[in-house]
């Protein structure tokens, strides 16, 4: 299911940490915990990285990553996103 | 070859934690899914988790396809986390003691988040977030274990083989 980033903009207020997963060169998976995920525009978003040094480290050097996202609202069942991004600064969303 | 968890760590594991699995897709995509239980096996040298086969699906066939396999545990009233990770990690079988692990490990985390001020609908909440229904579980030797806690020690390797 494809959705916009806009509609997943209560997901990023915080209320729940995000978790973001990038991979190492050598393919070695890495998830860190973030505590906000800021809303750029319509295809990018914006994660500060002082505690992420490897998730740093991995995405300078395999620029691909995907964060979870999920709905604060207590009532909500497709509780949880995912927002993708690749080299080229566009990001996918979709349900998980 | 894998590291043997302290039993402080063994400890940490059966608290109320929130809980996340990584890989990486054959294509080269991460991918991440929240897990909801995990199981120490009594030397402490092997960890089962388990996730949903449905909104794990993505890491899940990572697994399968030779990714290596990390696991990031967190006690939202502490933020103390740990992350431990393996080069491989195998499918296992799945019945009432891992129901029952699943339940207990959710019932847990949903206690902690009550305390934290976390408010009504949480159970609700929960229960389409981390479904019992569709449990897998994946099982995985640490070759390495960080400790994550949010700070200046972030990243610190506490164990590796």
């Amino acid at each position: 299911m494809k959705i916009s980033l806009e509609s997943l903009r209560p997901f990023l207020d915080g209320a729940i940490p995000a978790v973001v997963a990038t991979s190492a060169q050598d393919g070695t998976p890495n998830v860190a915990y973030a505590s906000q995920v800021h809303f750029v525009d319509a295809e990018h978003v914006a994660l500060s990285y002082q505690f992420f040094s490897k998730t740093r480290e991995n995405v300078l050097a395999h620029p691909y990553a995907q964060v979870q996202v999920v709905e604060p609202a207590a009532s909500a069942t497709s509780a949880s996103s995912c927002i993708t991004s690749a080299p080229k600064p566009k990001v996918r969303c979709s349900n998980t | 070859m894998s590291v043997q968890l302290t039993v402080e760590q063994t400890a940490f594991l059966q608290g109320p934690l929130s809980m996340n699995v990584g890989a990486v897709g054959r294509d080269g995509w991460p991918c991440v899914c929240r897990a909801q239980g995990v199981m120490v096996a009594r030397d402490r040298r092997t960890l089962t988790v388990l996730l949903s086969a449905s909104r794990g699906r993505a890491v899940i066939d990572a697994v399968d396809a030779g990714s290596g396999i990390t696991l990031v545990v967190s006690r939202p009233s502490t933020h103390a986390t740990l992350q431990l990770k393996a080069s491989a990690a195998t499918r296992a079988t799945t019945g009432a003691a891992q129901r029952a692990c699943s339940a207990r490990c959710v019932a847990a985390f949903a206690d902690e988040l009550k305390g934290l001020g976390y408010g009504a609908g949480l159970e609700q909440a929960l229960a389409a977030l981390l479904p019992t229904d569709d449990l897998l579980a994946l099982r995985f030797a640490p070759e390495i274990v960080f400790d994550q806690t949010p700070g200046p020690d972030a990243g610190r390797v506490l164990a590796r083989t």
